[in-house]
């Protein structure tokens, strides 16, 4: 008897989350957490229930972790709209496992500049871009250098002692800020990898976590670190220490990209346009402090000069660093970890 | 002493980085430092009313419950059978039940995610329930097996001698005899289920996250402190549950068996 009462309550157990799913009527979307969250909920979901008065439920969820569910499910995705890092988003366009994203569609879309959607082939877009800057110590640094060269020229020297950090090759975005260093040097890989092997000696470490990278410098155990943007300046802005700017000659843009999943309901295109509408964009870029691509928007003053502009940035040619990944990832592993 | 000292040392190495993550539980600053620049409660409390937190959190609870509960109706039939023999291949089942045990929890995480995808299931929590059961199967299986194997077969001879049937026998007999090795089990089953991140990253959605995925999550975007707090709440809640079951049953009562040698 108490065997058949445990048997009940298992299956009842088991049960309850699909009785929940059937009445459900809602799309699922994804996001990154903390800020991007609530940015999310506050900006985007908002928008979508107020235009259908349907719910977009929001699952925490990395780029890489979202291309095994879409490529489980082809044509049936768990997903009605994902966030994707850029180069996920080109191998998911070329799978076929994209729509297109059309003015029809997304109507907000026709303000939002080419460049941010050519390389995805209209797969998908930009919905928010950034930048890696450098944060320094101001009171250990007051004078950091002006430029990515004479930076890294000096870390090499030991100028600053081990209390230097630069993003790894390994992590999501180390690719991207290594083409931009080959960019440096007239596209010479070799000489780069030569740098990332001399400044080894006086790099605390090549971060693979940019919480973890946050933590070193928030304890002020380096006064260097190569880091995004929006939270160098949302970090600075908080710390008056800690300072943050962009080396000559720029940065690379690094970027969120949206795009709805092939067999995911038309529903989900009002969710992307309402990601894209003035009204959230600027909401969005209020909360994460990174600059968004509606071009109508208008910034106010405060917030412009928090946010990199787009002419100090270069987008990355995607194509040539899929390609170079690889080889890229084995030289790393042999010659700097 | 030596002795003595060497439990110290043992105890320190295993207490000192969960004090730490206590003690910054409770700091006043917005990151993650040690030694904190001072003491506050902002961190638990923000945790505590974040749903973000407290439904996975609850998520893991019933995940693990029912993660040992099924690991349970596979092991003790399982055990049973084998503990007693008698049969060819019997090694060779005990083996393939125990590989869980040396499979990366990603590998099965990426299969179940494709499998319950081509049966029109997706990720869920019967997904995340059958990836569980498969990894603390193989915990619930040894202790059960290694009381299984270590009981007297002439107690279930009395009881079917006296008149009971083979379901009152197991019922009366077999399972009172089995239950140090159940509870044992239950609570290895449960604690790794409640850890396990793998199985869970793929397989949960937006209503079953398990907390080691909200975890995760905050720890890929955020500096601040409350995965601190939610990292004491959890050790508190596991072992408030363990002295909860010192208190009502005895844990030595519970998972040690009476027959001493």
């Amino acid at each position: 008897m108490a065997l058949n009462r445990l048997l009940c309550l298992a299956a009842l157990i088991a049960s309850a989350p699909f009785a929940a799913a059937v009445a459900q009527d809602k799309i699922v979307v994804t996001s990154s957490g903390g800020v991007w969250l609530e940015s999310a909920k506050a900006n985007f979901a908002a928008c979508f229930k107020e235009r259908t008065g349907k719910e977009a439920e929001i699952l925490l969820s990395a780029s890489n972790e979202i291309m095994q569910k879409l490529r489980a499910s082809p044509g049936k995705p768990p997903l009605d709209v994902v966030v994707l890092s850029e180069t996920d988003a080109i191998r998911a366009g070329q799978e076929g496992l994209l729509e297109k994203i059309t003015v029809e569609k997304v109507p907000n879309i026709k303000d939002v500049p080419e460049v941010f959607r050519k390389q995805w082939n209209d797969f998908a877009t930009i919905q928010n871009f950034g930048a890696m800057i450098v944060m320094v110590n101001g009171e250990k640094v007051p004078n950091p250098p002006k430029d990515w060269k004479t930076l890294i020229d000096e870390v090499a020297a030991g100028k600053y002692g081990k209390r230097v950090s630069f993003p790894s090759l390994t992590m999501p975005w180390g690719p991207m800020f290594t083409w931009f260093l080959t960019t440096l040097y007239d596209g010479n890989e070799d000489m780069v990898f030569q740098k990332y092997k001399a400044m080894l000696p006086n790099i605390a470490k090549y971060w693979v976590s940019p919480v973890e990278a946050l933590n070193m410098f928030a304890a002020k155990e380096i006064d260097i670190l190569v880091y995004w943007d929006g939270r160098a300046y949302a970090f600075a802005e908080e710390n008056k220490w800690a300072k943050a700017y962009i080396p000559e000659p720029g940065a690379f843009q690094s970027a969120a990209m949206l795009a709805k999943p092939k067999g995911a309901p038309d529903l989900a295109w009002q969710y992307v346009d309402c990601v894209l509408s003035p009204k959230a964009q600027l909401g969005h870029a209020q909360m994460v402090k990174y600059p968004i691509v509606n071009s109508t928007v208008v910034y106010p003053p405060a917030l412009k000069a928090q946010l990199t502009p787009l002419e100090r940035v270069r987008q990355p040619d995607f194509q040539v660093i899929i390609q170079k990944v690889p080889g890229w990832l084995d030289r790393w592993n042999r010659e700097i970890r | 002493m030596i002795r003595g000292a060497y439990v110290v040392l043992a105890g320190l190495f295993i207490l000192t980085p969960l004090m730490v993550v206590c003690v910054v539980a409770f700091t006043s600053a917005s990151f993650v430092s040690f030694p904190t620049p001072g003491f506050s409660l902002r961190w638990i409390i923000k945790v505590l009313a974040d749903p973000a937190f407290m439904r996975p959190l609850a998520n893991s609870v019933l995940l693990g419950l029912a993660a040992a509960v099924s690991a349970a109706f596979l092991a003790v039939p399982a055990a049973l059978a084998l503990a007693r023999g008698g049969f060819r291949g019997a090694a060779e089942i005990e083996a393939f039940l125990l590989s869980p045990l040396s499979l990366p929890a990603l590998i099965l995480s990426i299969a179940l995610l494709f499998y319950f995808s081509r049966l029109g299931m997706g990720a869920g929590f019967i997904g995340l329930l059958v990836g569980h059961t498969v990894i603390v199967l193989p915990y619930m299986l040894r202790t059960v097996l290694a009381v299984a194997r270590g009981a007297d077969p002439a107690l279930e001879e009395a009881a079917f001698v006296l008149g009971a049937d083979p379901w009152r026998s197991f019922l009366h007999v077999t399972l009172p005899i089995l239950r140090p090795g159940i509870v044992a089990g239950a609570l290895f089953a449960f604690l790794v289920s409640f850890d396990e991140v793998a199985v869970a990253l793929l397989m949960s959605t937006v209503s079953t996250m398990t907390l080691p995925v909200a975890i995760l999550n905050h720890v890929a975007n955020n500096y601040d402190p409350a995965i601190a707090a939610i990292s004491l709440i959890k050790i508190v809640l596991v072992v408030a549950v363990l002295v909860a079951l010192e208190l009502g049953f005895g844990l030595d009562r519970l998972m040690l068996s009476r027959r001493r040698p």
